[in-house]
């Protein structure tokens, strides 16, 4: 097993077994599983970039959140009790982990996405300037990595977060008809979480409606997964529901 | 031996030489070659076993570095092999001409600062002349130590660092688009210096796929570089553009050689091809592509105007190395002169060891103590004890007054072992042999009986 495959296992694997271990509940909270999902979506992507720059800045990035994680893991030890389940039953207790974890897992990597898809505009109109526009206003200061590395990582971000989204709406539903029946067709928050996972996979499927179409193609990344995070924001905010727990963004 | 028997005689830009005067002092390589056999010659009738010369010749510099021989008699035989006036050209001599070898050799007094081209030129000029058989001794180990200095200047700073080469820098800006070249295709149109310096440079960063085209194929075909490429008919140039991630145009075409609407109809009749970016490189003047064509369809065009500012910052960054070059080249002349003086006083030294040893030999013989290996013994450890705090005192002094201390004490020994065994020539033996002047090494410690 070479050490990037181990690396990617030890992300992979370890905030689950620390979880649950600890019975602290880290990756049942959005804060928690959104780091877990960017450090993991920078962790995939980041063997195949080519440009050693932003290799190195992916390592920084990756380093940052790996530390960010463990802190927060460590800090929901202080002065609280272990997560106080309202569900006694084992096989729903852990279904309603992982689905809670990999919804906000992939929103993390929705946020890896749209950051990279604000780089490449940013970049893109940079580039568009004229040689004499760059040479007198020295826009090519502005040090984003190469166009095609920012690409990569927003389309795979992308790719990434559809799958982690299209597993976990299944994992919820599964969960969602076990424990409450038929009656999750009627609870708002549970459709609106589709909604969001429709949203995601037109933003996926946009790109080959728009391949080669550059610049178009981004902005509606920008715009698409903007709306997709600020429909996630909404969903944490309103207390909508009529049978679903209400998410927290945090531990505590 | 001493480096006062340097010289330099130089025609260069830096020193205000025209590039007239200084095509008129170039030597072509068949003539360097007459000048420094006939040199070569002169060298081996003459009893200097240390002179020697070599030729560097560069758009820059023309230049005689010599060690040895009379400055006047070089003028002259360069004079009269190139047929140019060298009056006005620049005399440098003694210890400054080791200076000025070494920020030559490290790209400190080129034109274009910290370019890597000079040191392989004087690299190639040093050996040219060793294998004519012109380059050895002091000068020799003076050139090697310049190329020495330069290699470490290359490594502990940054001075070669950012190319400042046009069509460099516009190749290397591909790398703000793509993140590597290796999976990418181009097409060089033009057969230029500056189209050949993109197209080794885009090979150089690893891209292997290159269609060159241009207006006379005739130039291509000759060209070494064509077996690596695909050769396309310049007509079919937009044609081409839409097969390839980026495109080098620089001819000196008096026009736009690529123009939007052209693209458009190729596109229309043929698709559009590979999706992605486009990089258009302009390196031409007056432009070879339409402005309209920046923007188009993901199509970046990039122009002088912009790589003439990024050749000013790495120009810029690389003066701000150069005072630490300075500094280093300052550090290794110094310390070069002084091991080099120290050198040089070898010889005084072995003739001092060689004096004392004939008067040791002298007083053994003359009290018939020669064959008592103890007092043989004994002397010896006096002597060599003697000489060798002598030498590390002479050694920690500077130059000059260490040759004035070896040359008095040499000429007291020599006198005496001269006198001595003179004196030892007694009535009953006129014909006994002197002692004998071998010399000693220095670091022979004498074997105890």
């Amino acid at each position: 097993m070479s050490l990037h495959s181990l690396e990617l296992w030890l992300i992979f694997l370890l905030p689950w077994v620390l979880d649950a271990v600890s019975g602290r509940g880290v990756l049942a909270s959005a804060f928690g599983a959104i780091l877990w999902g960017m450090a993991l979506v920078i962790a995939l992507l980041r063997s195949g970039t080519r440009d050693e720059r932003f290799k190195r800045a992916q390592s920084w990035a990756l380093s940052f959140l790996i530390g960010a994680w463990l802190t927060y893991w460590l800090l929901s030890w202080a002065g609280t009790e272990p997560k106080n389940w309202t569900v006694t039953e084992e096989t729903l207790r852990a279904l309603t982990l992982l689905h809670a974890g990999i919804l906000a897992a992939g929103v993390g990597m929705v946020a890896v996405h749209w950051g990279a898809a604000l780089a490449w505009v940013l970049k893109e109109s940079s580039l568009r300037k004229s040689s004499w526009a760059r040479r007198t206003l020295r826009l090519e200061r502005l040090t984003l990595p190469p166009l095609e590395s920012i690409g990569r990582v927003c389309e795979g971000a992308l790719r990434y977060a559809v799958m982690s989204w299209i597993f976990g709406i299944g994992l919820a539903l599964v969960t969602a008809s076990l424990r409450w029946g038929v009656e999750w067709v009627r609870d708002p928050k549970i459709l609106i979480s589709i909604i969001l996972a429709m949203t995601l996979g037109a933003s996926y499927k946009m790109t080959q409606w728009l391949e080669g179409r550059g610049r178009t193609l981004y902005t509606a990344y920008l715009t698409l997964s903007g709306v997709f995070l600020i429909g996630f924001s909404l969903l944490m905010s309103f207390d909508v529901s009529r049978i679903h727990e209400p998410l927290r963004w945090f531990v505590r | 031996m001493r480096l006062d028997g340097l010289s330099c005689l130089s025609l260069s830009a830096r020193d205000g030489h025209a590039v007239e005067a200084r095509e008129g002092a170039h030597l072509a390589p068949e003539r360097i070659e007459a000048l420094l056999k006939e040199w070569r010659r002169a060298l081996a009738e003459s009893n200097e076993a240390d002179a020697g010369l070599f030729y560097l010749g560069t758009c820059h510099r023309v230049e005689l570095y010599s060690f040895g021989i009379p400055t006047e008699s070089l003028r002259l035989a360069w004079s009269r092999a190139t047929g140019a006036d060298l009056g006005r050209a620049t005399l440098v001599e003694g210890s400054a001409v080791l200076d000025r070898l070494v920020r030559v050799t490290a790209s400190l007094e080129s034109e274009v600062l910290g370019e890597t081209q000079i040191t392989g030129q004087m690299r190639d000029a040093t050996e040219f002349a060793r294998k004519i058989g012109v380059l050895h001794g002091p000068l020799d180990s003076i050139s090697q130590f310049a190329l020495r200095v330069a290699k470490r200047i290359r490594s502990e700073t940054k001075l070669g660092e950012g190319t400042i080469s046009v069509a460099h820098v516009a190749v290397d800006g591909l790398l703000e688009v793509f993140e590597s070249l290796e999976d990418k295709s181009a097409l060089v149109l033009g057969a230029g210096s500056m189209a050949e310096q993109a197209l080794v440079r885009l090979r150089k960063l690893g891209l292997s796929r290159i269609t060159w085209s241009n207006r006379s194929p005739d130039r291509l075909a000759a060209h070494p570089l064509a077996a690596e490429c695909e050769i396309a008919p310049f007509a079919n140039r937009h044609a081409e553009v839409w097969r390839h991630d980026i495109v080098v145009a620089a001819t000196s075409a008096e026009s736009a050689i690529l123009r939007l609407e052209a693209l458009r109809a190729e596109r229309a009749t043929k698709g559009q091809g590979r999706r992605g970016p486009r990089v258009i490189l302009d390196l031409g003047l007056p432009r070879n592509v339409d402005e309209k064509i920046h923007g188009f369809s993901q199509f970046y065009v990039r122009n002088v105007d912009e790589f003439s500012t990024r050749i000013r910052e790495n120009e810029a960054r690389r003066q701000s190395w150069a005072e630490a070059s300075d500094r280093i080249v300052e550090e290794e002349v110094r310390e070069f002169a002084r091991s080099f003086e120290v050198r040089a006083r070898g010889p005084l030294v072995g003739e001092l060891y060689r004096c004392v040893e004939a008067l040791r030999l002298h007083e053994l013989t003359e009290k018939n103590l020669e064959k008592n290996s103890e007092i043989d013994y004994l002397s010896r450890t006096i002597n060599s004890k003697m000489m060798h705090l002598l030498v590390r005192e002479l050694d920690a002094l500077d130059d000059v007054p260490a040759r004035q201390v070896l040359e008095v004490l040499l000429r007291a020994w020599r006198q005496a072992a001269e006198w001595q065994p003179r004196k030892s020539r007694t009535p009953e033996n006129p014909e006994a042999p002197p002692p004998s002047l071998a010399p000693v090494p220095r670091e022979a410690k004498p074997k105890r009986p």
